[in-house]
């Protein structure tokens, strides 16, 4: 890094300084996770939202059969979508990162305008994309590939595809820095050694970006972990994932403790996760 | 091997020329230098004879064969990048012997060869080394050596010697050299310094603003360069503003020299007449000489194995190279053999 | 090879803006109904959008809360970068490892978080803590981008700044903040965006008494489809492209998401 005159600081000015991040942070993001790690040894009660106490019932719910194949559902989605995800995500980012910088500036506006686009907006548009009425069943029977419209959604394709959509412009924003700074002179070289385009991806492009590819993966499968809308508008309740029974148990069965429970093992797994891609970041220094 | 023949060869980028209306021939198994500033296209036209980038208008020959027709990784080219370009996820050996692993050569051949190779850059042993484990210059062994390992119809390197520091960077001056004699392989170096093509080059090709200005072996480049940007390019040079006085004669500053001149100048045009600083002899006081320049020492510069001197003459600094000590404020005279001067058409 | 990978390349890019096209398209029908290719071409559902009172107050409540939401973010992750890159010290590491925590985590944990805290602070569904929540969970971007910032300053500048006799705090106004300006404009417009299309939070802490834009459309999706919903989604992607096209114009967008800034 590149500090100027960086050390311990000489007065207590800094400290001042960090104050009202500190209380902020603190206050609004560790101490809520704090509530929800009590909350979920709490007792549930009818009357009101929980009552303290000191129990493992939530746990022992949380490890039902039925939440226990949620759970299931719910990893292996974000498997498969974040395999696809990067299967895509890879040769295009690989592509964009070699065209000129002023040409990239259009796409990874695009990009982030999609990533930044609300869940809601497109599980809507997926919705319309595969409906009956104003989907793209209509242009393949306008162009004779099919008989009569139809409607493809809801249902495990549907719900994959939106939720490939919608990680897509993660899994290449974050792919975008390590395949941008990969030297380009390598694949030339692998090209002056005889080494097709195809050839070099393989054994040049790839092997120097594995880690990154990785890091990409983890972070795709935490991200679709977490998705709640899109799992509700084109799947099928046998679909949907964490999140919504977690949302679910907290508004609506009003079991904030239950919630709670579901959320920490969420939360260990996400965290896990995060920490690996950290460690495997730093290995590659 | 035949000769390298690239015929009438444009390059742009977008709206930017990179090099215009190029046509050279280049001899076989030569070291050949691409000499010039950066920017004048001297990269580019070696990536385009390696089929890394795509001419806009202009084919390049291999002798019969026309290269510009052939997809960059079936030319049979070795190119050596300025970056070095060593595969990281690789180790030493395996970084050589990547082309043949392409062409799918047994392990065991390609292992031999890589060892055949690494003696042949003097770094035997170093097979297992990983890339990040090696000092600049061993990198720089290792990217020549794989460039080699195929055995190519052409070796390029781009600016080969550039990340080395300065005793290093002279010594592989000469070794590549010696290397590029022993092999007998055509051999193309792109280079912005001067002495380093000096150095190494059986020809040089100098490029500046995009095209081709003068190709040549080292010598006659240095003492007769073709135009005002050769001159000025290459070693310094004094450039006397004169006037055609007839058909051997020129006057400047005041003073009537008799030189040979190409029969294309009329009376009375403007030239520069160039003069190398070493050719310059610089007299305390007046030499029985027709034509002389008389002047005042403005400045020395001492730089032990020689004294460069500033003189004033007429308005004009003209730069002596020799030993006398003088001091400044001296009045001094100037003169040359006319046969080391060159008139260049302004 | 050339065709293929311009084939792949296109490909994807009409897979990214497939339901866009088709959302602008169901945006613009006549009728009442979701079609597409639109039946008869008209501007009535953006008209709607402006003048119905049960989608513009919610538009106006979302744009109140990005804004809100983002500086307080902004306001948070300013002196927090600073210190981390100035100054050795555990805290503001430690601070500044929590803040990037949010992103990392499904959005759904810091949504149950909150609720379970603005439930034992008695605030549960009062519209500030939409605003507190969002700022929280966004603090992430601004700290990026300001980081980033920071670490791209030529340490010499500052150097020289102190030579010529400015202290810590004239160093900071006259040499440091003006530098990262336009990562902190970068920070804060991710941040807005980001704010404005939040749904799981603004559901979970105020889900019944806020309705931001994103839950009034999802409580639309439930309760009767409307071409309001496309036009409002339209709006809102080219709000957000506005933005970031911006940022690509006058700043350097490649860099600022990671690539070298050597290059090109």
């Amino acid at each position: 890094m590149n500090h100027p005159s960086y050390g311990k600081p000489k007065n207590r000015w800094p400290y001042f300084l960090l104050t009202y991040p500190a209380i902020m942070i603190l206050l609004l993001f560790f101490v809520p996770l704090c509530i929800m790690f009590a909350l979920s040894f709490f007792k549930r009660i009818q009357s009101a939202f929980f009552e303290p106490a000191f129990v493992f019932e939530n746990y022992v719910r949380a490890f039902s059969t039925f939440f226990l194949q949620r759970i299931g559902v719910s990893l292996w989605v974000a498997a498969v979508a974040a395999f696809i995800c990067l299967l895509i995500a890879f040769p295009f980012t690989f592509f964009l990162s070699r065209l000129r910088r002023s040409r990239q500036v259009p796409y990874l506006v695009l990009l982030i305008s999609i990533l930044s686009l609300s869940e809601v907006i497109i599980a809507f548009s997926w919705s319309l994309l595969l409906s009956k009425t104003s989907g793209i069943s209509n242009l393949l029977v306008a162009l004779k590939l099919l008989d009569a419209p139809v409607s493809w959604a809801p249902g495990f394709v549907a719900m994959l595809s939106a939720l490939v959509y919608i990680s897509l412009p993660l899994a290449i924003i974050v792919l975008y820095p390590s395949l941008s700074r990969l030297d380009v002179s390598l694949t030339e070289a692998a090209t002056t050694l005889g080494a097709s385009p195809i050839v070099s991806f393989f054994n040049v492009v790839l092997p120097n970006v594995r880690q990154a590819l990785l890091t990409t993966f983890i972070l795709v499968f935490i991200f679709v972990l977490g998705s709640y809308l899109i799992p509700q508008v084109l799947g099928r309740p046998e679909h949907w994932t964490l999140p919504v029974h977690i949302t679910d148990q907290a508004l609506l069965k009003s079991n904030m403790p239950l919630a709670a429970a579901l959320a920490m093992l969420l939360l260990i797994a996400s965290a896990g996760l995060s920490l690996l891609t950290l460690r495997l970041g730093r290995s590659q220094l | 091997m035949p000769n390298l023949i690239i015929q009438a060869i444009s390059k742009r980028f977008g709206q930017t020329v990179a090099l215009e209306d190029v046509s050279l021939t280049l001899p076989e198994a030569k070291l050949i230098c691409f000499l010039g500033p950066s920017g004048c296209g001297k990269t580019t036209l070696l990536r385009l004879i390696a089929g890394l980038e795509q001419a806009s208008s202009g084919k390049i020959f291999l002798g019969e064969t026309e290269l510009s027709a052939i997809a960059a990784h079936k030319r049979n080219i070795g190119m050596v990048f300025q970056s070095f370009a060593l595969f990281p996820h690789l180790n030493v050996a395996n970084n050589i012997a990547y082309g043949l692993k392409i062409r799918g050569v047994d392990k065991l051949t390609r292992l031999k060869r890589a060892e055949e190779l690494l003696e042949l850059v003097q770094l035997s042993g170093l097979g297992k080394r990983h890339i990040s484990q090696l000092s600049g210059g061993q990198r720089q062994r290792i990217a020549m050596a794989r460039a080699l390992a195929l055995e190519p119809d052409l070796f390029l390197l781009d600016e080969p010697l550039s990340a080395l520091d300065a005793k290093l960077r002279e010594a592989m001056q000469v070794e590549l050299k010696l290397l590029q004699q022993r092999l007998g392989i055509t051999t193309i170096v792109v280079t912005h310094d001067q002495q380093e093509a000096m150095t190494m080059a059986d020809v040089i090709v100098v490029m500046g603003e995009n095209r081709v200005q003068q190709i040549g072996a080292p010598l006659e480049i240095y003492h007769k360069p073709k135009n005002r940007f050769v001159a000025d390019f290459i070693g310094s040079n004094n450039f006397i503003p004169a006037l055609v006085k007839d058909t051997q004669s020129v006057s400047a500053l005041g003073s009537i020299f008799e030189i040979a001149l190409p029969k294309s100048l009329k009376v009375g045009a403007q030239v520069a007449l160039s003069i190398r600083p070493e050719k310059l002899q610089l007299y305390s006081s007046e030499p029985p000489k027709s034509s002389k320049l008389a002047g005042t020492i403005k400045f020395i510069r001492d730089l032990g194995s020689t004294v460069e001197t500033f003189v004033e003459v007429a308005g004009h600094e003209l730069s002596v190279k020799g030993i006398q000590h003088l001091a400044t404020g001296d009045k001094v005279w100037l003169s040359f053999d006319p046969a080391d001067a060159v008139i260049l058409e302004v | 090879m050339m065709i293929l990978k311009r084939f792949f390349f296109s490909l994807v890019v009409l897979y990214l803006v497939a339901p866009l096209v088709i959302i602008t398209g169901v945006s613009l029908n006549a009728q009442k109904r979701l079609f597409f290719p639109p039946q008869g071409l008209s501007l009535r559902w953006y008209f709607e959008f402006f003048s119905q009172a049960e989608w513009y107050l919610p538009a106006l409540r979302s744009l109140s809360i990005a804004g809100l939401a983002a500086l307080i973010a902004m306001s948070i992750a300013l002196p927090l970068a600073y210190t981390v890159w100035r100054y050795d010290i555990k805290l503001a590491r430690m601070l500044y490892f929590l803040g990037l925590a949010p992103f990392a985590l499904p959005p759904v944990i810091t949504a149950l978080g909150a609720l379970a805290l603005w439930i034992v602070l008695q605030s549960f569904g009062k519209p500030y803590t939409v605003v507190l929540s969002h700022a929280a969970f966004l603090v992430t971007l601004p700290l990026a981008t300001i980081s980033l910032g920071l670490q791209s300053m030529n340490a010499e500048s500052i150097e020289a700044a102190t030579t010529l006799g400015a202290d810590n705090s004239t160093v900071f106004r006259t040499i440091v903040f003006p530098y990262i300006r336009p990562y902190m404009m970068a920070g804060f417009v991710f941040a807005f965006v980001l704010s404005l299309n939040e749904y799981i939070i603004a559901f979970m802490v105020a889900g019944f008494t806020v309705e931001t834009l994103p839950i009034k459309i999802f409580n639309s999706l439930r309760y009767g489809y409307t071409p309001v919903m496309a036009s409002v989604s339209v709006i809102f992607f080219l709000l957000a492209t506005l933005l970031f096209g911006l940022i690509g114009k006058f700043g350097d967008l490649p860099k600022l998401l990671g690539a070298d800034s050597s290059s090109d």
